[in-house]
């Protein structure tokens, strides 16, 4: 018996249990067997439950049955079940043929190593105490905790692969332009490959074996370079041993697929996992993109999700991780996930038969000295805080727990499951969110892993209306909408029962105009005692703009505004340089205008600075018609929501990615095509626009429309401080009434 | 919002059919109930026209009320 301490790296199923690779505090790296089985539960009549039995007992490998009290979750009555365990790697034929009889499953469902998880009570990156007999993995002593805040990592070898070689490879997807050469980059050291393919192969092999990276990240890697290299590779009879585990190559199982997410379509590539090694592509992973590896091991930990899972997977798949975990450990039983579940839809669809949250449309113009006052994590602390779940709203034991307006009651004597999962997660994010603010060495890696949470967060309220969810309810997802309006009434009472004036209020954060010497942090006290909810500061404007409607320059749009704070930065929402789409080139203007407005004295009149103001302007102008301006630049990003050749208009854009995918380039819907407009108005439509990845050979653009596209951009920022150029904008409205009310 | 959004284009013809300047003051209305979408949120009528209708009403009498204090102010 030998005893090691180290981290749990990787896990994934073998017919003999699961393979565990450890990272080991000596800095090691082994993988042990653990002869874990899964188990899942059925239910039924005692001839429905004979069945099953007599089918389980003709299978040609050893099943272990036995009967056993479960909780149902949404009665919370116990039923008697009966447990089936099973080889790990036959579990999902064996679901499958029983649920195609009809039978009533339960845990049968859920991805084999999250469920390892959590029946062994460990996670990803976990820091334990293994106990080894050989080979084997005989026990182990966890001395880690997911909730705790500052824990330790092992520390891990990355190896970072990349293209370079042009302008335009490297930056493009390679599966639409040229593909430029192979760069490893490890230790801050980055190296081109050169010579023949063999050559390359051969140095990327050796490389691989003197390194033994723990971590592979890359730029589209998914798509493109791990199939690429793995197709050279077995060509060439090269192997490059991308999976630790010798008796693996790499894992393509996972499809690519377009879904809609957040009212967009988003594309995801097909995925290439290895085992024992860890493939993470930085161009086919949300979570990477937006927290770095902090976001995403603290993700992996909490949720218990596999890192290579969780860098892929959509950010709602990490909170069901959360309830299945919780529902193990608390013997409740986990309901199969319908069929369509796949298909997440986001929370806007969900809404149109509900109120959703209350929207304030602003007061148009530029307004000065205005707070922000933002509600943390409103919906989930609503969920925490009134016991809002599934299986709480409308219970048969509590009568009177109201929801305010909507009518459904809430229980007052069962905690919920979403409460309890999500009370943790909160309380862990207010901390790291405490430490990014308090600095310090690791306050950068504490900001992302905050941030990670706050992704995690933002879809416990879409999955709780979301009907084909395991643990969705419509009902409870209506009254955590009602209660979220309840707040936001009771902090609008509250300012204004002390004579403030609410200029603006979205969903979950209120707008005030201040009055000299106002008691910011007496006032903030007061509404989050008032509204029952924490309440943060977010700042006190300078100045800030609440934009106009395109249709009506009367009528503001709620979300479309930017200001600068007291202390000169800004916060921009709704306006060209926030857009995807917007080219470089506007978005760069909008920027300079925007931070020099930010550095207005206190007080100071902003007119006083248009001269500046309109000499950037001029200077992009100038740029556009001297052609000093790049391709990448003037690239509009165009993000399919169909295949190219389904639409039926042709614009700029589709006729872009149309000539794009007329060169043999397979698009999808939800993927991304970049170009620049050529000729706006030509009655040839292929000259109109032209893709990026077509443009390696001399620029070409329409100096007209990109002038009239930068007047545009820049006057969304100048309205109402200078006046714009005369043809671009229709002449000025006669004024009906002048009336004392200028925002009516 | 949408409903709101839905209600003024039901009124469409009737907006076409108006002169010019009724247009104007047509238009206003709208604006004074997009203005008081989430109190018309709230009010959850069966009949969202309803909603809107009121709160046209409170903002004209918004309107009466500010030109009134003008008034007395002697401006």
């Amino acid at each position: 018996m030998e005893t090691t301490e180290g981290w749990l790296f990787d896990a994934y199923p073998e017919a003999e249990g699961m393979r565990v690779w450890l990272v080991e505090r000596n800095g090691g790296r082994r993988a042990v067997l653990d002869r874990w089985r899964p188990v899942f539960y059925a239910s039924g009549d005692v001839h429905a439950l004979k069945i099953i039995l007599s089918l389980l007992a003709k299978l040609p490998y050893p099943v272990e049955t036995g009967w056993v009290e479960k909780q149902e979750l949404f009665s919370g009555a116990l039923m008697r079940v009966l447990r089936i365990h099973v080889p790990v790697l036959e579990r999902d034929a064996l679901v499958k043929r029983l649920a195609a009889m009809e039978f009533s499953l339960y845990d049968a469902d859920i991805h084999l190593v999250q469920m390892y998880h959590y029946e062994r009570g460990h996670f990803p990156l976990a820091l334990c105490r293994f106990k080894l007999d050989g080979e084997c993995l005989s026990s182990f002593e966890l001395l880690d905790d997911p909730w705790s805040v500052d824990y330790e990592l092992p520390s891990l070898r990355f190896l970072h692969l990349s293209l370079s070689g042009s302008d335009i490879a490297g930056k493009l997807d390679p599966n639409h332009a040229a593909f430029g050469r192979l760069s490893l980059t490890a230790d801050g050291r980055t190296s081109e490959l050169e010579g023949r393919p063999r050559e390359q192969l051969e140095t990327l092999a050796k490389r691989m074996r003197v390194l033994d990276p723990d971590v592979i990240t890359s730029e589209w890697g998914d798509s493109v370079l791990v199939p690429e290299l793995e197709r050279l590779s077995l060509e060439y009879k090269i192997p490059l041993g991308f999976s630790r585990d010798p008796q693996r190559r790499t894992d393509a199982t996972r499809k690519d697929r377009s879904f809609m997410a957040y009212g967009r379509t988003v594309y995801q590539g097909g995925a290439r996992y290895f085992f024992g090694r860890w493939h993470l592509d930085a161009k086919n992973s949300f979570m990477l993109k937006e927290t770095d590896t902090a976001g995403l091991f603290e993700i992996a930990r909490i949720a218990a999700i596999p890192v290579q899972r969780a860098a892929r997977c959509t950010i709602g798949t990490s909170l069901s991780s959360m309830q299945m975990g919780w529902a193990t450990r608390n013997g409740v039983l986990i309901p199969m996930e319908k069929q369509q579940a796949e298909d997440f839809r986001p929370a806007v669809d969900l809404l149109s038969a509900d109120k959703g949250g209350l929207v304030y449309e602003p007061d148009v113009g530029w307004h000065r000295d205005v707070a922000e006052f933002d509600f943390t994590s409103m919906y989930p602390e609503m969920m925490v805080r009134r016991n809002i779940s599934p299986e709480t709203v409308n219970c048969a034991c509590c009568p009177d727990n109201a929801v305010p307006e909507i009518g459904h009651r809430l229980c007052s004597k069962r905690r919920g499951l979403v409460p309890s999962v999500l009370e943790p997660l909160l309380l862990k994010r207010a901390k790291y969110k405490a430490l990014a603010k308090a600095g310090g060495p690791g306050a950068d890696d504490d900001k992302r892993r905050a941030s990670a949470h706050k992704w995690c967060l933002v879809t416990c309220f879409g999955y709780l209306g979301f009907k084909n969810a395991r643990f969705g309810k419509i009902e409870a997802h209506e009254c955590v909408t009602a209660w979220g309006r309840e707040v936001l009434l009771r902090a609008k009472d509250s300012v204004e029962s002390r004579g403030y004036r609410l200029l603006h209020a979205l969903v979950d954060a209120i707008w005030i105009e201040l009055r000299p010497g106002a008691d910011l942090e007496a006032l903030r006290a007061l509404i989050e005692t008032e509204a029952e909810c924490p309440l943060a500061l977010e700042g006190v404007y300078e100045w800030i703009r609440y934009c106009p409607s395109k249709e009506d320059a009367r009528s503001g749009v709620p979300g479309r505004y930017f200001g600068a704070f007291k202390d000169g930065s800004l916060k921009v929402r709704g306006i060209a340089t926030r857009r995807r789409d917007t080219p470089a080139l506007l978005k760069a203007m909008q920027q300079e205008l925007l931070e020099v407005l930010a550095r207005v004295e206190p007080g100071g009149d902003l007119k006083t600075l248009v001269p500046a103001l309109l000499e950037i302007v001029a200077d992009y102008r100038l740029r556009v018609r001297e052609g000093r301006v790049s391709a990448d630049e003037l690239a509009i990003a165009f993000n399919l929501s169909r295949e190219p050749g389904e639409y039926v208009h042709d614009t700029v854009s589709t006729l872009a990615a149309q000539q794009l995918a007329a060169t043999g380039v397979s698009l999808h819907a939800g993927e991304t095509v970049r170009y620049v407009i050529t000729a706006a108005s030509d009655p040839v439509k292929e000259w109109r626009s032209k893709p990026l990845a077509l443009m390696e050979h001399g620029l070409e653009y329409d100096v007209k429309k990109y002038l009239e596209l930068l007047d545009r951009a820049a006057w969304e920022i100048l309205d109402g401080l200078a006046p714009a150029p005369a043809p671009r904008r229709p002449p000025p409205a006669p004024k009906p009434l002048e009336l004392p009310l200028g925002w009516y | 919002m949408q409903t709101l959004q839905a209600e003024e284009q039901a009124w469409k013809l009737f907006r076409r059919a108006l002169r010019r300047d009724d247009q104007e003051a047509f238009d206003a209305l709208w604006r004074f109930a997009r203005y008081h979408a989430a109190p018309a949120s709230m009010a959850s009528r069966p009949m969202p026209f309803e909603a809107a209708l009121m709160a046209m009403l409170v903002a004209m009498e918004r309107q009466i009320l500010e030109l009134e204090k003008l008034k007395r102010s002697g401006a």
